[in-house]
């Protein structure tokens, strides 16, 4: 014991892992010792033949390219359809410290619906200058066709899936992603993969479920049903196979056990909404949508749009449909508004926000913008309206000839841009070959809500897979780990929860 | 279950049943190549290339004078490689792979997981394969293990799957692909059953539809063409058949839809799919109908298929309205 403590990282798979403090470690405390929620874990890892670990991560990856999870990469010229990169390796959170992350963003989500009710409403908290009106009024992703539309237990976001990052001053949230956030089906998928590759360290290690997800997904859009439908028809809208998430849409709707249908599929006579079924047309009450705002409705939003249903927008405001999430939710996970969300909270639920904001400056006002400036260097700038790790400058890893094309894009237009200092994102381990480094890694829980907010406990762990690099997105070289919460026993021996 | 689902369904099951009549036309003919001469088998790529439709790489010379072309049957490694693993040609096994599971990809809620997981696997290692890693050691073998893949995946479907819509449509797909390609390949051997002269080994029509053995079991392992012939077309046993494909679809499109009698019209598809089933219990099995026979059952298999995408898949929307 005194052994292993002393030189916890003698291992061979170990060898070449660095303790730098800089990072916080998922793992290991600063003095190189395994945490102590981590400890049975890292001697099961550290007694492992470096090759049986190789094992490991080529039989998770073939069975991952066997059932098809596979997310298709745009590029200028050609796509490409890839396997979705997972590290065996999971990350370990403590389950205290996961509930208070819990907490913290069940107030986040319930505080955001309110807003958007609120801006789709009488607009109170424009009126009493809280946040500006431009930014609201004047943001690309607000509806002015959802004003005064009434949404189901005002949920306007039902499902959202929240970017968090670690440092050593603990969890902040990174973004919200509000409108139709995808990661759920590798969390389940990398869940049910490492089951069966550890099976019985995963059973020692009591680890808390998240198979439960696609059934609290379906109670979620069935209490959003109209209520005097008796039985609710319920569908899955995707753009099609050639959509990134098009393997996550047909998992969820195979999972919930209801239609996964293309715009081409639904038709809208008389407001109704209908399938085209083998057997006759068949009313739809709840769709779960997973195409952007822009393209549902061709007659409402983008005429140029083929994915969307002609109609559809007339059909939700007459309140013979649900659309979930509702239109329009964009404006409240746009990365400046982002800036105001601790005072949201404050305004709405008169609570201080439970997880630590990112300090986030607005280059739109002219302070921020000279300061932006001045400290290319050391931030992050990001563009407003992007997601997905595009349009984006992490200024310590940039040249200086990009920093120079970046600032000149910035002062161009710097109402598109926000700057945060450069996070010194935690770290994991993950399997390289066959050793073990530390990577940058994320986390993506998803929060359902309707009458009640539901949490999964975990999410999807992005991991970035390049060394040193601090980009998760799958698009951009990052893969995924499984996440899991523990609950550790006591350091007396009695277990924190029993078996009962 | 959604139209443009069963249409995909529809196809996935006619692709994948394209594929193994391929792949045991193709087992077949590099079988061929041992048992035969070499007449024989240049004949038989000729019979192979005119059932399946497909014109040969370097246009159509099987189909002028040029029969005894003895390059035909020195290349038929080439003949092979274009219908095995040739992405530019529609009709290869791979492309035909291909082609199922992008259909299985489009109606993936309605399959289980081990049946995609069967066809995706299948389908990588033959993306994969190329015809030089077993052309020289045992192709025969190559194309019984391919074959394999698709029996299980048939077991899979069979086993797992429910067997309400969805399972129906998927044998529909396969009895419809059947009993077309089926009837190209038989037309194709008409000409020697009157031919005094010809060497033909008709047991390579009976490999060729998969019923080799079901036909020793009935008869005997005396090979009889006439009795080949009707064996194909009438027997009901058999699940290579003429008759045992129109039963199964008959019976298919009774469980899609429960028309007839007196409450409900019969459908067209319906009316197609009995008349098909009587041409080949009750028709005439005459030496000198034979080929009129065959025609009609094309013509039936067709008009059969496009009275199921009328009815099911694209029907007008406005006749379709529901109470709710």
């Amino acid at each position: 014991m005194t052994n292993t403590s002393a030189q916890p990282t003698a291992a061979p798979a170990f060898r070449q892992y660095d303790h730098n403090s800089t990072f916080y470690d998922e793992m290991f405390d600063d003095g190189g010792s395994p945490r102590r929620h981590c400890a049975d874990f890292f001697e099961t890892i550290r007694e492992t033949p470096p090759d049986d670990l190789r094992q490991i991560q080529e039989r998770v990856t073939r069975s991952f390219l066997h059932e098809g999870i596979t997310f298709t990469v745009y590029g200028d010229e050609q796509t490409i359809e890839r396997v979705f990169p997972i590290d065996c390796l999971p990350r370990i959170v403590r389950g205290d410290e996961w509930d208070d992350v819990a907490r913290g963003l069940e107030q986040r989500l319930r505080a955001l619906n309110l807003f958007l009710h609120d801006i789709y409403h009488q607009g109170h908290i424009i009126r009493d200058g809280v946040i500006p009106a431009e930014l609201v009024y004047g943001n690309k992703h607000y509806r002015i066709e959802m004003r005064g539309v009434e949404v189901p237990h005002g949920a306007y976001v039902s499902v959202c899936g929240t970017d968090l990052v670690r440092t050593h001053d603990g969890f902040a949230v990174l973004e919200d992603n509000l409108r139709v956030p995808s990661g759920v089906s590798y969390m389940l998928a990398c869940r049910d993969a490492i089951k069966r590759s550890m099976p019985r360290l995963f059973r020692r290690s009591r680890v808390r479920d998240v198979e439960h997800y696609s059934r609290l997904l379906l109670e979620t859009l069935l209490s959003l049903a109209p209520p005097q439908v008796g039985d609710p028809s319920i569908v899955l809208l995707t753009p099609g196979v050639y959509n990134s998430a098009y393997y996550e849409h047909a998992f969820l709707a195979r999972q919930m056990g209801i239609e996964l249908v293309e715009g081409r599929d639904l038709l809208v006579h008389n407001r109704r909404v209908y399938m085209r079924t083998t057997g006759g047309l068949r009313q739809v009450d709840v769709i779960y949508r997973r195409i952007d705002d822009d393209f549902i409705d061709p007659v409402t939003f983008r005429d140029d749009s083929v994915l969307g249903v002609p109609g559809l927008f007339h059909a939700y405001r007459a309140g013979r449909v649900v659309i979930a999430n509702a239109p329009g939710t964009g404006v409240a996970d746009d990365k400046a508004v982002y800036a105001y969300v601790p005072r949201i909270i404050k305004y709405y639920l008169g609570e201080e926000s439970l997880i630590k904001p990112i300090p986030t400056t607005l280059c739109r006002e002219r302070e921020g913008l000279a300061y932006t400036l001045a400290n290319l260097d050391k931030l992050v700038v990001k563009m407003v309206g992007e997601s997905g790790g595009y349009g984006m400058l992490v200024g310590p890893h940039a040249s200086k000839t990009e920093r120079k094309e970046f600032a000149a894009a910035l002062r161009e237009d710097p109402d598109n841009y926000i700057s945060q200092p450069t996070l010194a994102l935690s770290r994991a381990p993950c399997l390289v070959g066959s050793h073990i480094e530390p990577r940058h890694v994320d986390l993506r829980p998803f929060i359902l809500q309707s009458e009640r907010t539901e949490i999964v406990p975990g999410g999807l762990c992005r991991v970035a897979l390049k060394k040193g690099s601090l980009v998760v997105n799958s698009s951009q070289g990052g893969g995924s780990k499984d996440a899991w919460i523990v609950d550790v026993p006591e350091a007396d021996g009695t277990p924190a929860e029993t078996d009962g | 279950m959604l139209a443009r689902v069963a249409d995909n369904l529809y196809w996935m099951s006619r692709y994948l049943e394209r594929s193994d009549q391929t792949i045991r036309l193709l087992g077949v003919q590099v079988r061929s190549v041992t048992d035969n001469t070499s007449a024989q088998v240049a004949a038989g790529w000729t019979r192979l290339f005119h059932s399946l439709k497909v014109t040969p790489p370097g246009g159509d010379p099987l189909y002028g004078d040029q029969h005894e072309d003895p390059f035909l049957l020195a290349d038929a490694y080439t003949l092979a490689d274009f219908m095995s693993f040739e992405q530019d040609n529609p009709g290869s096994m791979v492309s035909l792979w291909a082609m199922s599971r992008e259909n299985a990809r489009q109606a993936r809620q309605e399959i289980t997981q081990e049946m995609w997981s069967q066809l995706n696997r299948t389908y990588l290692s033959l993306r994969d394969t190329q015809l030089h890693f077993f052309w020289n050691k045992e192709p025969e073998n190559f194309y019984k293990e391919t074959s394999a893949q698709i029996y299980l995946f048939r077991g899979v479907t069979d086993n797992g799957l429910r067997h309400g819509l969805a399972w129906d449509f998927i044998r529909l797909g396969r009895f419809m692909e059947r009993i077309q390609v089926t009837t190209e390949i038989l037309e194709n051997y008409l000409p020697a059953l009157d031919d005094e002269d010809t060497d033909l080994d008709w047991s390579l029509l009976l490999r060729s539809c998969a019923s080799f053995e079901p036909y020793c079991r009935h008869y005997t392992p005396e090979i009889d063409p006439w009795k080949v012939m009707t064996f194909l077309i009438h027997e009901p046993e058999s699940p290579h058949t003429l008759r045992f494909a129109a039963e199964e679809i008959r019976n298919g499109l009774g469980r899609i839809d429960p028309a007839g009698g007196a409450r409900h019209p019969l459908q067209a598809a319906h009316r197609i799919a009995g008349q098909l089933r009587a041409l080949l219990v009750y028709g005439s099995q005459d030496r000198e109908d034979l080929g009129g026979t065959l025609a009609e059952v094309r013509r039936l298999a067709r008009g059969l298929h496009d009275e199921l995408y009328r009815r099911y898949i694209f029907y007008p929307a406005d006749q379709a309205l529901p109470g709710r």
